[in-house]
């Protein structure tokens, strides 16, 4: 029976050793034998930090002790201690991770300390590729997290003023309407339009049109507050809707801020450039509480004021016929 | 570690966790004083702790829905909850005067209501210890429950009674 147990512990793939009391070792099997080119005879009788140094450390002497004495079993990971027993020719250690689980062992009125050493270096190396692999993928997913905001933010803005577009526009007129609506305010569209502005195009070009554009875009956002939206429709074409209005006269006064910023030459290119801009005015909830119509009759409003007189603003009235383009007096 | 609360079978360590997963390192012990204690931590505190352990830079979770545990994390906690409960139980055999055997630790990921229809079949008697602990400038939360046999209540009964008689006079 000895026999058939001794066999069976040297045909285990484990490293199994067993120490007494006085920490000597008693039992050292084959797997041990193998990878450490450390013979049973050469082993059993030796005191366990004599054939395997890491037993001579505090913690791992400490663990024995309270298995031996105390009959405490322990789980030592080789993802926080790496390795328990080594080769006796000299490898790249660091490499080596092993799992460890000590118990006590009661045999004949006398307790033993059985240590099995399994070798998990193939497993966490692989384990360590899955995290690699996982961190790659959460970079890539981060990644395209990014890209999608900037295809986002591309959706919903205009390239060449970065402000928002007609659809994030639409978007965020629903809001402040809805806004309004919760807290009795009134709300107002500007449509700004500027004037002559094809002439700055045909004079000196698109490049030249484009960065006045831009800066036109800046002083109108220095115009309003931080609650308020500025948006272009393309061209020459502005919106501003401004929120948490009182009465009607603070809209003009904010319309009247615009007309006179325009009082200033734009300097582009080093070249100082006039121009002067026209806006028609809506409001809600008087004119109309749809924000496709608000947005329509700022227009109407806008097209009658540069018809008759550019540099100023004009509140849209209800009389008017509401296509911008038919005949006005 | 700081034992913050005592809670005999009033199931409050449920308000520990939210819904969800938790990560229970238990172990079972027996030879006169027998039960089986679990160490449990919601998954991003067991992340915390693991990454602390191993000596990497302690970030705060950003999305807790992605908590990603790997089977050495799982070894780390599973000695971690080896160490803790080693020490908790082998007080009680201590105070106790018996000596105690343990089995090894098993480590799960679980549901919250898995955890409490294996702790709470057979109307075993559970203790509660809501723990927490800072490692590494780290504060950890989890909880220690320790289900004892009825046996084992008595036995800790009568100690406490004995104690007290003697703290009495």
């Amino acid at each position: 029976m000895d026999s058939l147990l001794s066999q069976v512990l040297d045909q285990v793939n484990i490293g199994t050793i067993v120490v007494d009391q006085n920490l000597d070792i008693v039992i050292w099997n084959t797997w041990l034998e193998q990878f450490t080119h450390i013979l049973k005879e050469q082993s059993i009788g030796q005191k366990i930090k004599t054939i395997c140094p890491r037993f001579g450390d505090k913690i791992f002497h400490e663990i024995l002790h309270k298995a031996l004495f105390f009959g405490q079993k322990r789980f030592c990971s080789g993802a926080l201690h790496h390795n328990f027993v080594l080769p006796s020719k000299k490898t790249n250690d660091d490499m080596i991770r092993q799992n460890m689980q000590i118990g006590p062992v009661y045999y004949n009125e006398h307790t033993y300390a059985l240590i099995q050493i399994m070798d998990v270096t193939s497993h966490l190396s692989r384990v360590y590729q899955l995290k690699n692999v996982i961190k790659t993928l959460e970079a890539e997913n981060e990644h395209i997290k990014i890209s999608e905001g900037i295809y986002k933010r591309q959706a919903l803005h205009d390239c060449l003023t970065k402000l928002p577009n007609r659809t994030l526009l639409g978007e965020q007129l629903n809001l402040a309407i809805s806004y309004a609506q919760r807290n009795a305010e009134l709300l107002a569209v500007l449509f700004l339009d500027l004037d002559e502005f094809k002439q700055v195009n045909d004079n000196f070009g698109h490049p030249y049109g484009d960065e006045l554009l831009r800066s036109v875009s800046e002083r109108l956002q220095s115009c309003i507050r931080k609650s308020d939206l500025l948006s272009r429709l393309g061209g020459d074409e502005f919106i501003i809707v401004l929120s948490q209005i009182k009465t009607k006269q603070d809209v003009s006064i904010i319309a009247e801020k615009v007309i006179r910023a325009f009082e200033h030459p734009f300097k582009i290119f080093d070249q100082a450039v006039y121009i002067s801009i026209s806006i028609g005015i809506s409001l809600y909830p008087s004119d109309t509480q749809d924000p496709e119509d608000l947005i329509k009759k700022a227009d109407t409003a806008m097209y009658r004021r540069k018809k008759s007189r550019k540099k100023s603003f004009l509140f849209f009235d209800g009389e008017w016929d509401l296509d911008p383009r038919s005949e006005i007096d | 570690m700081t034992v913050s609360e005592l809670d005999f079978s009033e199931y409050k360590y449920l308000s520990v966790f939210s819904s969800g997963h938790v990560v229970s390192s238990s172990m079972s012990f027996g030879n006169g004083f027998q039960g089986k204690a679990f160490l449990v931590f919601p998954p991003e505190q067991a992340k915390l702790l693991v990454t602390a352990c191993v000596g990497e830079p302690v970030l705060p979770v950003e999305n807790e829905n992605i908590i990603c545990l790997v089977d050495t994390d799982l070894d780390i906690l599973r000695e971690i909850g080896n160490l803790i409960i080693n020490a908790i139980i082998g007080e009680f055999g201590n105070l106790l005067n018996i000596r105690v055997e343990y089995s090894l630790p098993e480590i799960e990921l679980i549901s919250l209501s898995e955890t409490q229809k294996i702790l709470l079949e057979n109307d075993i008697y559970i203790l509660v210890l809501h723990t927490s602990f800072t490692l590494s400038k780290t504060r950890i939360t989890g909880a220690v429950l320790i289900a004892l046999s009825l046996n084992s209540v008595s036995l800790l009964l009568e100690k406490v009674n004995e104690l007290s008689e003697d703290l009495n006079g």
